[in-house]
C-alpha cells in the first residue's frame, strides 16, 4: 500500500513530466553577468567559432559545447577590459560586413530569423554581439598586434583574476 | 500543477535531461504559454516579489527572448546557486517551470564534545576568516580552521569532526570536537638578551615555571603588550618574537627572542627651533622607530619649518651616539641668518596692473623672505595670467641685497618678479563633433567656453568632464570625450573641438530589492530614483544610495548591476541587510554648574551663585521601521538629582527644596517620513518635564505636532503645534517684582503654532571649522485657538566659522542672536471684586515666564551664570529682581566671538568675548545697555565627544542686589563646564 502511495504520484507525472525539455538554464556567472545555456547554443549555431578572435574547432559536439562555453568566459572577461578602456565603437559598415558573413551561413532568411528566435536573440543583439567582437579584436591590436602568444597570456591572466562561477547542471 | 508533481518533474526528471538547450526544444517556441511556474529546491515558490520577474506570461506566445531575461532577473538576486526553466506540453500549449536551486548557506553552528577552549574564540576565528556567509560546501576548511585553533593552543591531537544538516536556505553545521590532552611547555628559553635579564623578563611575561599549558595566543598577546610597553619607554627598536619547538603531542619548548635595543633620547644642539613643537618636527616617539628614513624626513621637516620663518640656508642633521644600551640621536640646528624682505619690485607686466601682481604674489616688505611663499606667489600670477589667456606666461624671481644690508639680526634683501607675459589667446570657434543622441544645442548648454573667451585649459578641461558627466548620467557609460585645441601660428587664437564618442545607451531594466525582511519593499523603492526604462544614471546610482543610506535602516547596502540579454539594458539589485529594529541606549553622568539660589538671612534674603553638581541619568528605547514603513517610536527618559526651588518666603525651614530626583524629564516620540508627499515627516510627540530654573521650578507637559521638510543635509523646515500645561507656582522671585500675568497664571494652558527653518552648512555640528548655521522660529499662540495667554514671538540666530588661513588650528567663531516677543493684549482680574463692585481689570503685554527670553550661562554670555543676564528692574527695560532672580523678558539680543585654538589633537583652547541682554519690552531693547564677559577655556576632545571649561568674567559695572542694609555684588566670574562648542 505504501509502495503505491508513493509511486502513484509518479505515475500520473510520469507521462507529462518524461515530455519536459530543459528550454534553457544558467551555466555560468562571469564577474557578474550570466552566461546561458542559449548563449553557448547561438555561438555554436550562429558560426561565430568559426572565425574572429574566439575561434575554435573541435569535432566531438560535447567538447564543442564546453569549448563555447570557455570561450564565451574569455570572451565576457576581455569584454570588460575592453569596455574599461572605452573603446570606441566600429563603423556601422564594418559590423554590416560581419553580419553579412553570418547571414550567409544559412540558406535563407527564414532559416536565419529561425535561429535568432531558438536563442532569444533579435538582429539588433546581433549586431551588438559582433560589434563588440570588433572592438576586442580592435584592442587587440592596438595592444599586441593581434592574437598571439601575448594575448594568450594576457586571458590567463584575466581568468586567474576573475570570478568566475560555473553551475553545474 | 500541484506541488508534488512539480517536485517531481524538477527533482525526476530534470537531471536526466541534456546539459544544454537541445534543438527539440525549438517545437515550444510560439506556443501559447498556458502555464508558469516557480519551484526551489522541488518545492513551489509563492513569492510575489520573485513572480514579477518572470516575462513569460501566460496567454502570450513563448519566446526565448523573454525566457532569457527571466533566468538572468531570477539569478540576479543572488538568492539561487542554480536556475533553470523547463518546458512541457500543456493543454494548449506550453507549461513552464521556473527550477531553483538554492545558495547552500550554513545559518547556524553548533558545536559538541569537550571543547577546552571558550566556543566565543572558535566564532570569532570562524568569523574572521570565513565571513559572515558560509557555503554549506566550505564546511571541510571550517573544521581545518577549528582544528588550527586548537593546536595554537597546544591541543595537537584535538579531534574535530563536522556534519551538516537542515534544509539548504539554511543549514546547521555541527562541529564535533574532542580537545583530547594538552601540551604543557616543558623548557622555556630566552634569548638575545643577556642572561641577568632573564629573570625580570620572565616576570613581566608572567611565566612562573615550566609545565604550564601552552596558549600561542596568550604568549603573542603577552609579547605584544611587553613590546608596546618597552616602546613606550623610549626602547623603539624593541622586538619579540616566539618560536614553540614541538617535542611530543603532549610537550613543547618556547623559544622567546627578545631584544629591548639600546634606550634611545633625542636631543638638539645648535640654534633654537621656534614655532613648533619638536615632536611633530621629529615624531621618533610617535612613530616608536628610529629608522633612517624617518630621521631624514625629519632634517628635511626641520629645515623645512625654518626656511618657512625665513632661515633660508637653514641646515639639519643628524648623528647616532652611543652603545648598544643608550643611543642618543643627535640633531644639530644651523639656521644661518635671518632674511627679510627689503623691496619688491615687479618688471615684464602690461596686462595687469603693479598693484595686483603684487597683492597675488602676496610678499611685503619687512616679511620674513620664504622661498616657499615667493615660489607660491610667483604660481599665483601665472594661474592669474593664464584665466586671463596667457597660456605661456612665466613668473621668475630674483634677489639682490638691499641698501639698508642688515637691519637688526635680519638680513635684508629685495625681490624681483619679472614677468614673461606671452601672447594673449582667444577662443575662436567651439565645436561639438560626434554627437548624435544629443542634440547641439542641449550640448552647448553644458559647455561654458564661448567664442571671444580667454582660453584657459583648465576651463576646457571642467567643460570636456561636464560632458563626459553628462552623458554618464544618461546612461552613456562607454561614452568618451576629448578635446582638440587648434592653435592659430601666433597663438592668437584658438578653435576648440570637443570629440565626442557617445557609445551605447543602457537603460534600467529592473529594479530588484533583495536582502528586506521587515523593511516593506514599497518604503525603499520610494526612495529609488532609477527608473525601469529610464536611463541608467551614476547620478541617479548615488542619489538612490545617499536617500536609503539616510533611511538608518541599514547595517549593510550593495547597489550593484546585473547584465544578461539585452545588451541595452541591466537589472539593478539593490542588496540590503537591515539594521536591528529595537534601539536601546543608556548613561549617566553629572552636571557641574553655576546655579541662583535664594540665601536667607536675618535681614531678608538674596540670590547668591552656587556651583552646583547634579547627578543625572538617561534611558532610552526606540523602535524602528514599524510596519515595515519606517516608521519609528522612541521613548526618551532622563532624570537628575537636584534641590528644588525654595517655596516663597516666609519659610520654615523644614519645607526648605529638598535633594531629590527633581528634574526629571520623559519625551515619547511617533515619526512618520514622507508622510505628506515625498518630502514632509510627521513628528508626534508627548512630554513630561520638571526643570529647575534660577527662581522657579517648571513642571510642563504636553503634546506637539510638527511637519517637517528636509532639501538636502543642511536645509530644514518644519511647521507644527503646541498643546501644553506650564506650572511655574512653585516660584522664589521677589513678589513685589512679579509680573501680573505669572501671578494670575501660575498654571498655564498654551495653545500655539510653530514655525522653524534651518539653513546648515558647516562641516561639523559638534565643533564646526567651517561653514554657518542660521536659524528662525516663530511661535504665536492665541486664546482663540485654546491658549490661556496670546503672544507671538520670534527668534532668529547666525554663527559662522572660519579656519584662519595658513593656520588650520585655528577657527575663528562668531554668533549673533535676537529674540522679540509681544503678548497679546487682554484683561485680567488682578484683584478681588470689592463686595457689589467689578473686579479691578489691568492688562499685561508680557509672556508667561516659562515662554520669556532668559541669557547667561555657558551657551549665551559666559561672564554670567545661567539666566542671570540682565539689568535690575530699577534700570529701564532690566528683568532681575531686587532680589537677584531673573524675571525673564520679551527680548534678548547675544553677540558671540571666539576664538579656538587646537593645541593637540585631543586639546583645545578657546578665548571668547561674549555680549548681550534680556529685556523686558521690545521697544526697551537698547545696544547702549548691553552687558559682556570675555574669558578663556579649555576643550578636550574626549572619547564621548568634546568636553569644555570655561571661565568668564564681567566687563563693565557689576550690580548689587538683595538687602538694602548689605547689598550683594554681582559675582566678577562664572564658571561653566559644557559638552561641545558654546555656540
Amino acid at each position: 500500500m505504501l509502495l503505491l502511495v508513493c509511486l502513484l504520484p509518479a505515475a500520473v507525472a510520469l507521462p507529462y513530466g518524461s515530455r519536459a525539455q530543459i528550454l534553457d538554464r544558467v551555466l555560468a556567472m562571469v564577474s557578474g553577468q550570466v552566461i546561458l545555456a542559449s548563449d553557448v547554443r547561438a555561438f555554436l549555431d550562429l558560426g561565430l567559432h568559426e572565425h574572429g578572435p574566439w575561434e575554435f574547432r573541435e569535432p566531438d559536439s560535447a567538447q564543442r559545447e564546453a569549448a563555447a562555453l570557455d570561450r564565451l568566459i574569455e570572451r565576457r572577461l576581455a569584454l570588460d577590459e575592453v569596455n574599461r578602456f572605452r573603446q570606441a565603437l566600429p563603423p556601422p559598415a564594418r559590423v554590416d560586413g560581419y553580419l553579412a558573413a553570418v547571414r550567409a551561413r544559412f540558406a535563407d532568411e527564414a532559416a536565419f530569423g529561425a535561429v535568432l528566435a531558438a536563442v532569444g536573440l533579435e538582429l539588433e543583439d546581433l549586431r551588438q554581439i559582433l560589434e563588440d567582437d570588433i572592438r576586442i579584436e580592435a584592442y587587440v591590436t592596438e595592444r599586441w598586434g593581434g592574437r598571439g602568444a601575448l594575448v594568450e597570456d594576457w586571458i590567463a591572466g584575466l581568468l586567474r583574476r576573475a570570478e568566475i562561477m560555473r553551475v553545474d547542471p | 500543477m500541484r506541488g508534488w508533481s512539480l517536485a517531481l518533474l524538477a527533482g525526476l526528471c530534470w537531471p536526466a535531461a541534456p546539459a544544454l538547450a537541445a534543438r527539440d526544444v525549438d517545437r515550444f517556441i510560439g506556443l501559447n504559454v498556458v502555464e508558469v511556474h516557480l519551484a526551489v529546491d522541488g518545492r513551489p515558490l509563492d513569492d510575489a516579489a520573485v513572480g514579477e520577474l518572470v516575462e513569460t506570461r501566460i496567454g502570450e506566445p513563448l519566446s526565448m527572448r523573454q525566457v532569457r531575461e527571466t533566468l538572468a532577473h531570477l539569478f540576479g538576486l543572488g538568492l539561487y546557486r542554480g536556475v533553470e526553466v523547463g518546458a512541457s506540453p500543456g493543454r494548449g500549449g506550453v507549461a513552464l517551470l521556473y527550477a531553483l536551486q538554492s545558495l547552500d548557506t550554513v545559518g547556524r553552528i553548533e558545536f559538541t564534545g569537550a571543547r577546552d577552549v571558550p566556543e566565543e574564540a572558535l566564532r570569532r576565528r570562524i568569523a574572521q576568516r570565513h565571513g559572515d556567509t558560509i557555503l554549506a560546501g566550505a564546511a571541510g576548511t571550517v573544521e581545518d580552521t577549528v582544528r588550527n585553533a586548537y593546536a595554537e593552543r597546544g591541543f595537537f591531537t584535538a579531534s574535530v569532526s563536522h556534519d551538516v544538516s537542515g534544509p539548504a536556505s539554511g543549514r546547521v553545521l555541527r562541529m564535533a570536537v574532542e580537545a583530547g590532552p594538552r601540551a604543557v611547555v616543558r623548557h622555556w628559553s630566552i634569548t638575545g638578551e643577556s642572561p641577568a635579564s632573564h629573570g625580570p623578563i620572565r616576570a613581566r611575561l608572567g611565566i612562573r615555571d615550566n609545565e604550564t599549558p601552552y596558549d600561542g595566543p596568550e604568549i603573542v598577546q603577552r609579547l605584544g603588550d611587553y613590546e608596546a610597553d618597552l616602546r613606550r619607554r623610549g626602547y623603539y627598536e624593541a622586538r619579540l618574537s616566539h618560536e614553540v619547538e614541538r617535542l611530543s603531542d603532549t610537550e613543547v619548548d618556547v623559544h622567546l627572542f627578545v631584544r629591548h635595543g639600546p634606550r634611545i633620547d633625542v636631543t638638539f644642539e645648535g640654534d633654537e627651533v621656534p614655532g613648533a613643537r619638536l615632536a611633530d618636527l621629529v615624531p621618533v616617539a610617535r612613530e616608536a622607530s628610529v629608522d633612517e628614513d624617518l630621521l631624514e624626513d625629519a632634517d628635511q621637516r626641520t629645515a623645512v619649518h625654518l626656511q618657512g620663518l625665513g632661515y633660508r640656508d637653514a641646515v639639519v642633521t643628524h648623528t647616532r651616539e652611543g652603545d648598544a644600551e643608550q643611543l642618543s640621536i643627535v640633531f644639530r640646528v644651523a639656521r644661518g641668518p635671518l632674511y627679510r624682505v627689503g623691496g619688491v619690485v615687479v618688471r615684464g607686466n602690461r596686462a595687469v596692473a603693479d598693484e595686483t601682481v603684487l597683492s597675488i604674489a602676496g610678499v611685503t616688505a619687512g616679511d620674513p623672505l620664504v622661498l616657499r611663499q615667493i615660489d607660491a606667489g610667483l604660481a599665483a600670477i601665472e594661474e592669474h595670467y593664464s584665466r586671463l589667456g596667457f597660456a605661456t606666461v612665466r613668473a621668475v624671481h630674483a634677489f639682490s641685497d638691499a641698501e639698508t644690508g642688515a637691519r637688526g639680526d635680519a638680513v635684508e634683501q629685495n625681490v624681483e618678479i619679472t614677468i614673461e607675459e606671452g601672447v594673449r589667446t582667444l577662443i575662436g570657434s567651439v565645436e561639438l563633433d560626434g554627437a548624435s543622441a544629443r542634440s547641439a544645442a542641449a550640448l552647448r548648454q553644458v559647455v561654458e567656453a564661448r567664442s571671444g573667451d580667454a582660453y584657459y585649459a583648465p576651463r576646457v578641461e571642467r567643460d570636456r568632464d561636464a560632458l563626459l558627466q553628462h552623458y554618464l548620467n544618461d546612461g552613456y557609460e562607454q561614452a568618451r570625450v576629448a578635446v582638440e585645441a587648434r592653435f592659430a601660428d601666433d597663438l592668437s587664437a584658438v578653435d576648440l573641438v570637443f570629440r565626442i564618442a557617445e557609445g551605447r545607451q543602457v537603460l534600467v531594466d529592473h529594479v530588484l530589492i533583495i536582502g528586506n525582511r521587515q523593511v516593506d519593499a514599497a518604503t525603499i523603492r520610494r526612495e529609488v530614483t532609477l527608473i525601469p526604462g529610464e536611463p541608467l544614471g551614476l547620478d541617479d546610482v548615488a542619489e538612490t544610495r545617499r536617500r536609503l543610506n539616510a533611511l538608518g535602516m541599514f547595517r549593510r547596502l550593495e547597489i550593484r548591476e546585473f547584465s544578461h540579454g539585452r545588451f541595452d539594458r541591466r537589472d539593478v539589485i539593490i542588496e540590503v541587510e537591515e539594521a536591528a529594529a529595537t534601539r536601546l541606549a543608556y548613561g549617566g553622568g553629572f552636571e557641574v554648574s553655576q546655579r541662583l539660589r535664594r540665601e536667607v538671612r536675618a535681614a531678608g534674603s538674596q540670590a547668591v551663585e552656587r556651583i552646583e553638581l547634579a547627578p543625572r541619568g538617561s534611558f532610552e528605547i526606540g523602535r524602528r521601521n514599524l510596519w515595515g514603513r519606517n516608521r519609528s517610536i522612541d521613548l526618551f527618559t532622563r532624570v537628575s538629582v537636584r534641590r528644588k526651588n525654595d517655596p516663597p518666603l516666609p519659610l520654615p525651614a523644614a519645607t526648605r527644596g529638598a535633594l531629590g530626583f527633581n528634574e526629571y524629564r520623559v519625551l515619547a516620540t511617533y515619526r512618520e517620513p514622507r508622510a505628506i508627499g515625498r518630502d514632509w515627516d510627521v513628528l508626534l510627540s508627548g512630554f513630561v518635564e520638571q526643570a529647575i530654573r534660577p527662581g522657579f521650578d517648571l513642571f510642563s507637559r504636553g503634546v506637539t505636532a510638527q511637519v517637517t521638510r528636509s532639501s538636502g543635509a543642511a536645509t530644514g523646515t518644519s511647521v507644527g503645534y503646541r498643546l501644553g500645561n506650564n506650572d511655574t507656582s512653585n516660584r522664589e522671585l521677589n513678589r513685589e517684582d512679579e509680573n501680573i500675568v505669572d501671578r494670575l497664571f501660575p498654571n498655564v494652558r498654551l495653545s500655539s503654532f510653530t514655525a522653524s527653518r534651518v539653513l546648515d552648512t558647516r562641516d561639523d555640528p559638534v565643533d564646526p571649522s567651517r561653514g554657518s548655521l542660521v536659524t528662525f522660529e516663530s511661535e504665536v499662540a492665541a486664546r482663540t485657538i485654546g491658549s490661556e495667554v496670546g503672544f507671538s514671538k520670534s527668534f532668529l540666530s547666525g554663527s559662522l566659522y572660519r579656519q584662519v588661513p595658513g593656520l588650520p588650528g585655528i577657527v575663528v567663531a562668531a554668533g549673533a542672536r535676537l529674540g522679540v516677543a509681544w503678548g497679546f493684549p487682554q484683561s485680567l482680574d488682578a484683584t478681588p471684586a470689592p463686595a457689589g463692585g467689578q473686579p479691578a481689570a489691568t492688562s499685561s503685554l508680557s509672556l508667561p515666564i516659562s515662554e520669556r527670553f532668559f541669557a547667561g550661562g555657558n551657551t549665551t554670555v559666559r561672564g554670567f551664570a545661567l539666566d542671570r543676564l540682565g539689568h535690575p528692574r530699577t534700570v529701564t527695560g532690566g528683568t532681575i529682581d531686587q532680589d537677584g532672580f531673573p524675571q525673564g523678558g520679551n527680548a534678548l539680543v547675544i553677540l558671540n566671538s571666539e576664538l579656538r585654538v587646537r593645541v593637540t589633537p585631543a586639546i583645545g583652547v578657546v578665548t571668547f568675548l561674549d555680549a548681550g541682554n534680556v529685556y523686558d519690552r521690545v521697544e526697551h531693547v537698547s545696544l547702549g545697555r548691553i552687558r559682556s564677559g570675555a574669558g578663556f577655556g579649555v576643550r578636550y576632545n574626549s572619547p564621548v565627544g568634546p568636553l569644555g571649561f570655561d571661565i568668564g568674567f564681567k566687563l563693565g559695572e557689576r550690580h548689587f542686589f538683595g538687602d538694602e542694609a548689605n547689598p550683594q555684588q554681582e559675582q566678577l566670574w562664572a564658571l561653566h563646564f559644557s559638552f561641545g562648542q558654546a555656540f
